[in-house]
């Protein structure tokens, strides 16, 4: 490979923003439905219909910029970006243009070891376009739909011969999108992925947006250069459009690098285009030429005033911020003694985070050695991430003279539990997380199961049983114990008699385990274990069969 | 500032108006005739004036975040020139960026 | 007396009184509609006779059980077509817009039939309210009704001629430059133009978002005032409409003008006006200092750069405002199969007359890259200068008086080749709608021809109380009562 410091990448990312109606009408903000459905005179663009800003739109968007340390700007205003297409109602798309939301701060990436900063440019709040449906129309029959839209959603390899109608759906005009515009920043693939990796997570744990990059909920154009070799400047940039998922961002900046390279090294010059990456053919296409004359005409919205955002309306929002992902993560480390490791594999997903986090207090009260302070009602609602910095310094305040005790070990097993045990049952099922904290498997239900293993009262393959037992049925723990009979047997004298069974039924393997083949020590253990009905403690097993037989 | 028959052609295809050749020419002299006396604004002296964007508006006029009534799928169609189902038909077009 | 002769006050003096019903009123209208709008065109629909009757019986039970009833209970109003009723179609007078059926109201008609008034019909305009004689309308042109060779001026023609012919009491109108004074002016009836966000925009079809205004219509001040009282306020659906408080804009007549500042810039009597409405208006500043008020001139400086600034920003606007009509959601759409930019040009020519597309063009023109600077930017800086002109004006006087058109109405045909010439037309107007200022016109003469002679009063934002009391008591003290012509002798001068 080669070396890529000489690529220069940047992003915009498009989020739908999680409101509960639009930017700019009152229409419910919510994905599927009947077409047109979800619609009013002002995102339909009906003549005279006028738009008014929904307020937390712009508090959602202002947690974005702070979350990113980009300054917000005190006097920001929308302008009209005109361009004709059918799923834009109005002719024309809000944005903001000359002033924006915010502008400046950056994200930090770790990748392989090496910190690095991504500048942000700037972020602004707009409205999303409907969507359109391209369908083959043979003899009155409509064949089968594409979906593509001026959003850029995605894109078939037939899009560029022409279909015979398009079906549009205006649901979707008027979502609320903020885009976060970086710098050329990012160097290779991996740090773009990294990037925008890290930039999804901090929406997910800001609570602005679903999230969901295969219903299109988060977008991305990307912007590729390649620096001159003599003085380092950057080369003529080209923007691929229409990426909906890591993958097929990987996939296009692969792909551009080595267009642009190829034609460079062929000592010729980048022109710039707009390309499209068409998601099936694995190829970014450039747009026909008369695509490329946009103008768009920019001017200043008419019909909205302009956003005034002064330091009161910062800090209410600053106050309210969620815990961000790096903090989480810092603060898991801190309270618990998680390991760095542990505690980036639970922040990956707040969902993650927070049941872990709830889990363990549950578990910690039912095991009776816990600082009160920790299962107090008040100071478990703050183990949620949606809480204030404000109220969480004080909890911090008091934690840090707890002594861990038992703690981190306990910590430990609950993050296995959470990840490897719920979260292999998670994939398997298709059932998400949080849907499994809410309902079937809340986090105090799963505490009970785990300490039950922890307490020794089940040994590791009942432990499992009992989870899916706890997941599968609305029994009590305790009852489950008894109902399938999953105690562990603890006792020596019962387990010594299971040994001598085993010893009197095996002759010929006890004598050439005392001949020094120490593996049929396991397999003596395992029949002991198997005439017990999976319940005997297994470290007591081998502890009796040890002595037992006097081996060492 | 002069305006061509080709700067008329390409606006109108901004405008997505389309014009016969003739229609173009005499367009063209009108927005010849209008600019030129538009551009006598290039006379007054605007050192230092903003421009006048948001006079009259007011700032900060917002909307609660509460669901409020939506048309039917019916409503939404009743003036469609063309619709299939509950969706509006458009005839063939290609994919924009 | 007739019925549809009758002003505003005198009309709902009769209906207190109990001389006539709301039902006799809302006949009276339609029956005038019906033997004069023939001639006229100055509705583009009218209300079906049963329900609008139906309405207005409900309205007398109401007055006759002692019930509560709205300020502008049973009087018959009419709607300029551009203004979204919802039943009774709005088409802008345009070819896109044919058969187009709102599903909603504007905000401005729910609050007109929360005050009881009825609709009897919507009116001829020009298309989507560009020009100013009523000639751009895809259902003809309207015809004054003092002079049936005559423009009744524009946009809100239908609207002005139908007041003046006694086809509606009131009627709505919408003013972008000058669309609710000049048409009132030619026809000789009263017409108001609030501060800019005094009426919700809701619903009314935008042709230029930052000067359009709702206005009101009537044969007397009265009229003008009460209705606009009844209109004016704040909406949630309007982001522009302001939330200052709304006052009652009628109030009695007292003979007094004393200590209040008029003044006249020396601009609006001098070259290019005609001489007799020059005097006119002169009159009209001598009859306001007999009742008191102190009349001096000024200058408004930067007024002659109006015209230009206007037409840039207002086309620029409307370039975009009317980029909806793509032949997707409602409205014409071009027959024939072919791509889709193409079926959308072929739609969007098709449905537009000429002087849409020429604005359309021009405004376009005004956005487009390489030009935005020189016309679109310079022109709202301009603009900055016209407000200061008037901040200035009004720190030295409380109204401003000036013709509402420097000619009296024209003669149909007379500018159609010149749209330029058109344009200036609207010279005294367009400062208003630049400004956000309110401004009213009222009749102040005949010409020597006969014609309505228009006087425009301009007062600072949201001082509407000061220009209709200035127009409450010179209409009082006028003594010139404007005879609603005769429509059927029509060409012969009153
Ligand atoms: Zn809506």
């Amino acid at each position: 490979m080669r070396v890529t410091n000489d690529v220069a990448i940047g992003f915009e990312i498009h989020a739908q923003l999680a409101t509960a109606t639009k930017i700019f009408c009152a229409c419910a903000n919510e994905p599927g439905g009947r077409p047109n459905s979800r619609v009013c005179p002002v995102c339909l663009g009906l003549p005279g219909a006028l738009p008014v800003l929904n307020r937390e739109a712009v508090e959602l968007g202002m947690r974005v910029a702070l979350a990113l340390g980009s300054d917000i700007t005190t006097r920001s205003s929308f302008s009209r970006k005109n361009y004709f297409y059918p799923d834009l109602p109005k002719g024309y798309q809000i944005t903001q243009h000359w002033t924006t939301l915010a502008s400046g701060g950056h994200v930090e990436l770790d990748v392989e070891g090496t910190k690095k900063r991504i500048r942000i440019r700037g972020i602004h709040i707009e409205e999303d376009a409907g969507k359109t449906v391209h369908t083959l129309h043979i003899d009155g029959v409509c064949g089968s739909g594409k979906s593509c839209d001026s959003g850029g959603t995605s894109v078939s390899s037939g899009a560029h011969g022409s279909s015979a109608a398009g079906l549009v759906d205006m649901n979707r005009c008027g979502v609320p999108l903020v885009e976060i515009v970086s710098d050329p920043d990012i160097s290779s693939p991996e740090e773009a992925d990294a990037y925008l990796r890290k930039v999804h997570q901090i929406l997910i744990y800001l609570g602005v947006t679903a999230g969901e990059l295969h219903q299109g909920n988060v977008r991305f154009d990307t912007n590729v250069s390649i620096r001159n070799a003599g003085d380092g400047s950057l080369g003529t940039p080209c923007e691929i459009k229409n990426l909906n998922s890591f993958k097929a961002v990987g996939k296009a900046l692969s792909f551009e690098i080595e267009r642009q390279r190829r034609i460079l090294d062929a000592g010729g010059a980048v022109e710039h285009e707009t390309l499209l990456w068409d998601e099936r053919a694995e190829r970014a296409l450039p747009m026909r030429s008369k695509e490329k004359a946009c103008d768009y005409r920019y001017f200043p919205e008419p019909d909205l005033g302009d956003l005034v955002i002064g330091d009161d309306w910062i800090d209410r929002v600053r106050r309210y911020m969620p815990e961000l992902p790096d903090e989480h993560a810092l603060r898991l480390r801190k309270w618990y003694g998680l390991r760095e490791y542990t505690a980036r594999v639970l922040t990956a997903e707040p969902a993650m985070a927070t049941y872990f986090e709830d889990t363990l207090a549950n578990l910690l009260h039912a095991l009776g050695e816990v600082p009160d302070r920790i299962v107090d009602p008040a100071a478990r609602l703050l183990a949620v991430p949606f809480k204030t910095r404000e109220k969480m310094s004080v909890v911090f305040s008091e934690m840090e003279d707890i002594n861990p005790g038992r703690l981190p070990e306990l910590a430990e097993v609950t993050a296995n539990w959470v990840t490897v045990m719920v979260g292999a049952w998670v994939n398997e099922s298709g059932v998400d997380l949080e849907t499994l904290a809410l309902s079937r498997l809340p986090a105090a239900r799963l505490a009970l199961v785990i300490a039950a293993r922890v307490r020794g009262t089940v040994n590791e393959p009942a432990a499992k049983r009992l989870l899916v037992a706890a997941i599968d049925s609305s029994e009590s723990v305790e009852e489950l114990l008894e109902r399938l009979d999953l105690t562990q047997v603890t006792d020596s004298a019962a387990i010594e008699t299971l040994v001598a069974d085993v010893l009197f039924l095996h002759p010929a393997e006890v004598e050439r385990l005392r001949a020094g083949e120490g593996k049929l020590l396991r397999f003596l253990v395992g029949q002991v274990m198997k005439r017990s009905g999976g319940k005997a403690d297994p470290v007591i097993v081998n502890d009796v069969l040890v002595r037992l037989l006097g081996i060492e | 500032m002069s305006v061509r028959t080709d700067d008329t052609r390409q606006i109108a295809a901004l405008a997505r108006l389309s014009f016969s050749d003739d229609e173009l020419r005499v367009l063209t002299g009108e927005m010849k005739a209008i600019l030129d006396y538009m551009a006598h604004l290039s006379r007054v002296t605007l050192d230092g004036v903003e421009p006048a964007f948001s006079l009259l508006r007011c700032d900060n006029v917002f909307r609660e975040d509460c669901v409020g009534e939506m048309l039917t799928p019916d409503d939404a169609l009743s003036n469609a020139p063309d619709r299939h189902g509950d969706l509006f038909r458009v005839p063939a077009f290609l994919p924009k960026d | 007396m007739k019925l549809h002769e009758l002003t505003f006050s005198e009309i709902r003096h009769g209906l207190s009184t109990g001389t006539f019903s709301a039902h006799d009123l809302v006949e009276s209208a339609l029956d005038r509609i019906e033997s004069v709008d023939s001639s006229l065109n100055a509705f583009i629909r009218v209300r079906d006779r049963e329900n609008a009757l139906a309405e207005a019986d409900e309205i007398d039970a109401v007055r006759v059980r002692g019930g509560k009833l709205g300020p502008l209970a049973g009087i018959p109003v009419a709607v300029k077509d551009n203004i979204s009723t919802r039943g009774l179609g709005t088409t802008c007078a345009s070819r896109i817009l044919a058969g187009y059926d709102p599903p909603y109201d504007a905000t401005a008609v729910e609050r007109l039939r929360n005050a009881g008034a009825i609709v009897v019909g919507k009116t001829n305009l020009d298309e989507f309210a560009m020009g100013s004689s009523n000639e751009n309308s895809a259902y003809g042109p309207v015809r004054n009704p003092w002079d049936s060779n005559r423009v009744p001026g524009g946009s809100s023609g239908g609207s002005a001629a139908a007041v003046a012919a006694g086809e509606a009491v009131l009627a709505l109108g919408t003013d972008t430059g000058g669309s609710v004074r000049q048409p009132a002016g030619f026809c000789g009836i009263v017409g108001v133009k609030p501060s800019y966000g005094r009426v919700s925009r809701y619903g009314l079809v935008a042709f230029a978002s930052s000067f359009d205004q709702i206005g009101t219509m009537s044969r007397d001040v009265e009229g003008a005032a009460e209705f606009l009282t009844a209109i004016s306020g704040s909406d949630h659906r309007d982001a522009t409409a302001s939330d200052v408080d709304v006052q009652q804009y009628t109030s009695p007549v007292t003979g007094d003008l004393r200590g209040v500042r008029i003044g006249i810039p020396q601009e609006s009597i001098g070259e290019g006006v005609d001489r007799e409405i020059a005097e006119a208006v002169q009159g009209a500043a001598d009859a306001m200092r007999s009742l008191g008020a102190d009349v001096d001139t000024l200058s408004l400086e930067h007024s002659k750069y109006a015209i230009a600034s206007y037409y840039l920003i207002a086309d620029a606007e409307a370039s975009s405002n009317l980029a909806r009509y793509d032949g997707v959601k409602y409205g014409h759409r071009a027959s024939g199969v072919g791509e889709l930019d193409e079926i959308i040009a072929k739609t969007r020519s098709e449905g537009f007359g000429p002087e849409v597309k020429r604005r359309i063009m021009l405004g376009t023109y005004a956005l487009a890259a390489g030009y935005y600077d020189d016309y679109y930017l310079r022109a709202q800086r301009v603009r900055s200068l016209i407000v200061d002109d008037f901040t200035r004006a009004f720190e030295r006087f409380d109204a401003i008086l000036t013709p509402t058109s420097p000619t009296p109405a024209f003669r149909l045909g007379e500018h159609v080749d010149d749209p330029l010439a058109m344009y200036l037309s609207d010279i005294f107007t367009v400062p208003a709608n630049l400004a956000g200022i309110a401004a009213l016109s009222m009749p102040c003469g005949l010409s020597g021809a006969g014609l309505p002679i228009g006087l425009q009063i301009t007062v600072d934002r949201f001082v509407e109380p000061t220009m209709f009391r200035i127009a409450r008591e010179y209409e009082a003290a006028l003594d010139l009562r404007l005879r609603a012509p005769d429509v059927n002798g029509m060409g012969q001068c009153g």
